[in-house]
Parts: C-alpha cells; sequence; structure tokens
C-alpha cells in the first residue's frame, strides 16, 4: 500500500534559473583526487615530522 | 638530510601520479557506464554512474556535460545549466558546454519560460504538501502540459492522480516519464501498481503466459499443411457471377430504399426548413411594411402639420407686415392708405396673442383719430370747394365707421348740395331710422324737410 502522503512530502522543490548563482556557490567540487592527495600529503606531513624528531634525536 | 626531504617528495609525486591514475581510471569507467544507459534512454541510471564518475575526478568534462544534458532532457534546465557553468569554469577551452549555453540564450525568453514553470511547480508542491491536491493536480496538469518532459512535475501529479483514484490519468502521466526515462525507478514502481489497478497486469501476464506456453513439438506430431482446393474456370464464373447479383439484390434491396429515405427525409426536411425561412420573411415582410406605413402616415402627418405651420406663419408674417405698415402710412400722413390697408385685414387670420394686441392697437388708432382726421379732411375739402375729394374722404371714414351718425350727415349734406338728392334723402332716412337719439336726427329731418 502506497503511502501517497509520504510520497509527497518526499518531494523537493526544483531549481530555479534565478538562483543558480547561489547553487554553484554551494556545490562543494571536491573529488576524490582531492581527498587522496590530502591524506597522501598528510601522510607525508607525519612522516618527515618523525624522521626529524629521529634526526634530533640521534644528534642529541 | 636533503637527501631524504627530496626522497619524500619524490615518493609523495610517485604516490599521487599512481594515485591519480587509478581514480581517472574509475571516473572514465562510470562516465562510460553513464554513457551506455544514456544511450538506452535510461536518464536516471545514467544520472546515476555519472554523478560517481564525477565524484573520483571532477575534471571529467563530459560525465559533467552528459549529466547537464540529462537534467535538460528531464525538465530540469536550472541544474543542467549549473553543470554547464561549472563545467565551463574547471574546463574554459575547448568544451562543448559552452555551445549548450549559447543554445539555451539564443532561445527566446526559454529561460523565463522554464523559471516559470519551475516557480509554479514549487508553488504547486507546496500546496500539495499542504493539503491542497485539487489545486495541485490543476496546477500541474497545466504545466506538464507546457513541458511535458518535466519529469518531477509528470511524477508528483501521477501520485496526486493515484491518491484521488485517478488510475488511469496517473497512468498517462507515467508513460510521458517512462518515454524519457525508461527505467525510472519510481515511475515504473507506480505503473506497476496503477496496472493492478486497472486490470492492464493481469492481461500483460496473460499475454506472457500465453506466448511462453506454446507446446513443443513432438516426434509423433505431424503438421499437416492446408491443401488449396482446385477450382475449375467455370465454377469461379459462375460464383462472381452469383456475387455480383447478390451484390445488385442487396444494394437494390436493402441499400436503395434506405438510401432514399435519407434522401426524402432530408429532402421534406429541406423544404420544411425553407417553408420556415420563407414564412419568416414573409412575416418579416410584412411587419416591415406595416412599419414603412406608419413611419409613412407619419411622415405625411408631420408634413401637413408643417405646411399648416408654415402657412399659419406666412399668415402671421403677412398680418403683422400689413398692420405695421397702417400705423406707418398713418404716421406719414397717408390716412387714405392707412384706411384702405385698414379696410383689407384678414381678421379671421390673427390669431396670435401679439398680433390682437396690434390690432386692437391699429383700431384704436383708426377708429378715433384716424376716423377724426379723415373726416375732417372731407371737411377741408368742402370747404376748398373740392366736393369730390370731400365725398371721397368721407366714404372713407365710413368705410371705417360704418353707421357713425355724424359722416352720414356730412356725406348727406355734400350729395344734397350736389343736387343728389335722392342719395342723400337715403342717408337722412338711415340717420333717422337708425340714429333716432342722436342730434344728426332732427338736423336731418330738418334738412330733408319732411
Amino acid at each position: 500500500m502506497i503511502n501517497f502522503q509520504e510520497e509527497i512530502r518526499r518531494f523537493k522543490p526544483s531549481l530555479d534559473v534565478d538562483n543558480i548563482e547561489d547553487a554553484i556557490a554551494g556545490i562543494d567540487l571536491t573529488d576524490m583526487t582531492d581527498l587522496m592527495m590530502q591524506l597522501v600529503e598528510n601522510a607525508a606531513d607525519t612522516a618527515g615530522k618523525k624522521n626529524a624528531d629521529t634526526d634530533k634525536q640521534n644528534e642529541l | 638530510m636533503l637527501l631524504i626531504q627530496r626522497e619524500r617528495k619524490t615518493l609523495i609525486q610517485i604516490n599521487r601520479m599512481n594515485y591519480n591514475t587509478d581514480l581517472i581510471k574509475i571516473s572514465k569507467a562510470y562516465y562510460n557506464r553513464g554513457l551506455e544507459r544514456a544511450l538506452l534512454s535510461d536518464l536516471s541510471g545514467a544520472a546515476e554512474y555519472l554523478k560517481k564518475s564525477l565524484i573520483y575526478d571532477k575534471y571529467r568534462t563530459d560525465a559533467r556535460n552528459l549529466l547537464g544534458l540529462i537534467f535538460y532532457e528531464m525538465g530540469e534546465t536550472a541544474d543542467a545549466l549549473v553543470q554547464w557553468v561549472i563545467s565551463m569554469n574547471l574546463q574554459p577551452e575547448d568544451n562543448i558546454a559552452d555551445s549548450y549555453l549559447d543554445e539555451i540564450q539564443r532561445k527566446a525568453g526559454a529561460l523565463s519560460e522554464a523559471s516559470s514553470l519551475v516557480k509554479r511547480f514549487n508553488q504547486a508542491l507546496n500546496i500539495a504538501q499542504n493539503g491542497g491536491e485539487d489545486f495541485a493536480i490543476v496546477e500541474l496538469g497545466d504545466i506538464t502540459k507546457r513541458k511535458p518532459n518535466y519529469v518531477k512535475a509528470q511524477l508528483l501529479l501521477a501520485i496526486l492522480y493515484m491518491q484521488a483514484g485517478e488510475h488511469i490519468k496517473a497512468g498517462r502521466a507515467l508513460m510521458q516519464i517512462l518515454d524519457i526515462d525508461k527505467n525510472h525507478p519510481q515511475a515504473t514502481f507506480l505503473m506497476e501498481e496503477v496496472k493492478k489497478a486497472t486490470g492492464k497486469a493481469e492481461v500483460e501476464r496473460a499475454k506472457l503466459e500465453n506466448a511462453y506456453k506454446h507446446r513443443e513439438l513432438e516426434d509423433d506430431d505431424v503438421i499437416i499443411p492446408k491443401t488449396k482446393t482446385q477450382s475449375n474456370l467455370d465454377r469461379v464464373v459462375i460464383y462472381i457471377v452469383s456475387g455480383v447479383i447478390i451484390g445488385l439484390l442487396s444494394f437494390y434491396i436493402l441499400i436503395l430504399p434506405s438510401v432514399r429515405r435519407a434522401y426524402n427525409t432530408a429532402l421534406n426536411e429541406s423544404i420544411i426548413s425553407n417553408s420556415q425561412e420563407l414564412s419568416d420573411v414573409n412575416a418579416s415582410y410584412s411587419k416591415l411594411s406595416s412599419e414603412y406605413s406608419e413611419l409613412e402616415k407619419n411622415y405625411n402627418d408631420v408634413s401637413q402639420k408643417l405646411d399648416a405651420y408654415e402657412k399659419q406663419n406666412l399668415a402671421f408674417t403677412s398680418a403683422y407686415e400689413k398692420l405695421n405698415k397702417i400705423i406707418s402710412d398713418y404716421s406719414a400722413g397717408n390716412y387714405e392708405a392707412a384706411a384702405s390697408e385698414y379696410l383689407e385685414i384678414d381678421r379671421s387670420v390673427i390669431t396670435s396673442e401679439p398680433l390682437l394686441g396690434q390690432l386692437k392697437e391699429v383700431d384704436r388708432v383708426m377708429l378715433n383719430d384716424g376716423f377724426k382726421t379723415v373726416l375732417e379732411l372731407g371737411t377741408a375739402q368742402w370747404n376748398g370747394g373740392n366736393k369730390e375729394q370731400a365725398e371721397h374722404y368721407y366714404r372713407v371714414a365710413l368705410s371705417i365707421k360704418a353707421d357713425d351718425p355724424e359722416a352720414m350727415f356730412l356725406l348727406a349734406r355734400l350729395l344734397q348740395s350736389q343736387d343728389r338728392t335722392t342719395e342723400a334723402n337715403e342717408i337722412f332716412d338711415r340717420i333717422v331710422g337708425e340714429h333716432p337719439d342722436s342730434p344728426y336726427a332732427q338736423r336731418s329731418i330738418d334738412a330733408r324737410g319732411y
């Protein structure tokens, strides 16, 4: 049995042509490549810090 | 130390390159799947794959442009524009999205029309979500009529129709969606419900069962070909002639009478109609003729009144002029003319108040001063020895006041002095008979010598 009220409630308004600029500004364009690069850079930074700490301890 | 850092950067770059290559491959794969689905008119499925493709590589312009096209095809113009604008930002050169944007902008009023329909849809949705289903149905009906590919509006309309129990209309809306997007999940599901409600699901299932339940041939089955009966030429001719005769008989017996009857009925109806029209025309003619007679009578009446008025006006003018002339001649000393004109006045035509007033004034002048003046003129002429002229004046005076005893006496005396005794005596007798109390009665008796 279809719950029509629920089906109608799920509908969302269409985007109006007048609101395109706001819609574009609100879109998050981050893709998997960006996320991966972020992860790689974070991982590299963490590794670099660890190496630096080891070097300092060796120097001491 | 420097060596280690350089090595680490190199490792990062290598990792980045490897990841990039893998992600691009995944993105491309999703794009290909999306394109495949789009070519099969499965727009919803295609959109899902294309969105995934863009999640892996936002620079995949083909995927973004195709996603825009799918939005556009489903009636979501603004969403399509968003994708193409982003596409142009990410790849400004050599991008087909540029031509799509140009194409839309070139269509006069396309954007304003799309915007107007979206606003109306959003309003109808809001009304539907707040219990105004009937109004929403009317509004969505008009929106989908103007933009049949507006999938979201068609879907909402279908749901509202189903809620109202109008499954046939809902089915029509869903068919429109499935024509655009063959595997639209909601539309497909709702269409199944509509088919169940209308009984079409049973019919389809029966057809499918029949199609797949043909019994396969077994080894013992024999296929007997249909044999053609050989007819000889005579039989064929007889069949043809019989057919023609039966056809003609059928025509004359069955068809022709009904055709004639229909023709006669139509003819009779036409005659009745024409008679009615003729009768109407005659009635109209009679009415117009009567109106014309009435108008003519009115015209004649008015014309006669106008003539009478003109005549009356002419008589009035003439009388007015004559009265003026009398006063004018009298004032100028032309008493004879004044008296003559006074005697010629037609009193029957003087009926209006102003003219009666003027006549009264003329009467007052002529019967008193005028009369006396003429009488004195006569006496002056007699005294001057001009008896003929004196007689004329006396007679003029008498014409003004025919029974004045003084004027009568003077005229009689003048006639007596001219030895016109008989004429004089007649006048003396009239004075005595008509004015016995007048002083001129005794004087007349004395003068006549009774």
